[in-house]
């Protein structure tokens, strides 16, 4: 009876000590971060495809992340004086596009970028937001209408435009309901909406 | 044996409470906790840092008392000198608000801005083609509060919101969801 005794205390301390390191470890991990949550327009599968002015498939090639400075702003979006400036983390991809489904695009690649990334250290993470990783392969609602991540020539993922691809199936997404649904039906569903 | 069977039983319930302790995992609510939290169970907050009109100003405090309101054991309390303010922002059409937290080296929350959008139409009266913005702002102060987006349709922290739609009162997911991050409140009432 002793001896369980001992062997129980002796696991219960392991067992706890192994829950500090893997709060400390947790810890150590969200050092220098920070999250962007959006509160979104309620949005349709159909929604998305009518309000995109350029939809891709393509392969994401290289995605780099730098920080830039915004500026506080009054309702007309002018800077208010003494200005003021907030810094974030932003990301962008180069994608080699595949297929046009929607739109005109000459080029065979489009720079997309979106909130979030990592900087040295700092990590910005944005819930809720499409991301784009190195090797994806996707069908992306892009816009070029509203330049809110600074300057340049960039595009945008239309809300939450997009679609991975895996072995030519599409992957869950909270615009499309149907499960297993092929690139080629998602093609096809893009088309009737923009016929 | 039996006493054995019964020991092992007990040391496995144990390490399985405190697994789930440990997770803060609910499985009665659809709220969900960034992991993120203040240090303090109270923060200033910056109403007056940006040009808002004085309807839009009293949104945003009415949107921070029903959060202080809520039985939960945190308070914002008004600083016009706080780093922690509502702005606006240019944003895609689609994003009716933006909240950044930042984070300390130990995983607190240090900082929060709040954005609106210069290309959203919003109301403080309801108007049908435009945004509450009291609702914004509610769901908005959740953020702060380390609450992430819940599956709730009614809740305020639902993660879509409606033209003309009145999300001005939290639903009790909201309420349990920060009641469970920050405790409950022993003296109720606002600080």
């Amino acid at each position: 009876m002793k001896k369980i005794i001992i062997i129980t205390l002796s696991l219960s301390l392991v067992f706890v000590s192994l829950i500090f390191v893997t709060i400390k470890a947790k810890r150590e991990n969200i050092a220098n971060y920070s999250v962007v949550s959006p509160l979104l327009e309620s949005l349709s599968f159909d929604d998305v495809i009518k309000s995109s002015n350029l939809i891709i498939v393509g392969d994401v090639e290289e995605v780099e992340s730098y920080y830039i400075e915004k500026k506080m702003l009054n309702e007309k979006g002018e800077p208010v004086e003494p200005i003021k400036t907030h810094k974030t983390i932003v990301s962008e991809a180069d994608v080699k596009v595949e297929r046009v489904i929607k739109g005109e695009l000459k080029e065979e690649r489009v720079k997309v970028r979106f909130l979030g990334g990592k900087v040295g250290e700092e990590t910005m993470i944005a819930c809720d937001l499409p991301e784009l990783i190195k090797g994806e392969r996707v069908v992306l609602c892009l816009d070029n209408s509203i330049k809110y991540i600074g300057e340049g020539d960039y595009w945008t993922i239309f809300h939450l435009g997009k679609f991975n691809i895996k072995d030519n199936f599409i992957e869950e997404n909270p615009l499309v309901s149907e499960k297993n649904l092929t690139l080629e039906e998602l093609i096809s569903r893009i088309q009737n909406v923009n016929p | 044996m039996v006493k054995k069977i019964l020991m092992i039983l007990l040391i496995v319930g144990l390490m399985v409470s405190v697994i789930i302790l440990n997770l803060k995992v609910s499985f009665v609510s659809s709220y969900t906790y960034t992991g993120h939290r203040w240090k303090l169970n109270c923060t200033e907050i910056n109403i007056f840092a940006t040009p808002f009109n004085q309807e839009f100003q009293s949104a945003a405090n009415s949107a921070r008392q029903k959060w202080n309101q809520s039985g939960a054991n945190f308070t914002f309390i008004l600083n016009d000198a706080s780093n922690n303010y509502i702005d606006w922002e240019i944003l895609p059409s689609n994003i009716i608000g933006l909240t950044q937290v930042d984070l300390d080296s130990d995983g607190y929350i240090e900082n929060c801005i709040s954005y609106l959008n210069v290309y959203i139409p919003y109301s403080t009266n309801g108007e049908p083609n435009c945004y509450d913005v009291e609702s914004v702002f509610l769901h908005e102060f959740g953020h702060w509060l380390s609450l992430g987006h819940s599956n709730i349709y009614q809740a305020v922290m639902f993660r879509e919101l409606l033209k003309g739609q009145l999300k001005r009162a939290l639903h009790q997911d909201d309420i349990n969801g920060i009641k469970s991050i920050y405790g409950i409140r022993k003296q109720g009432g606002e600080k």
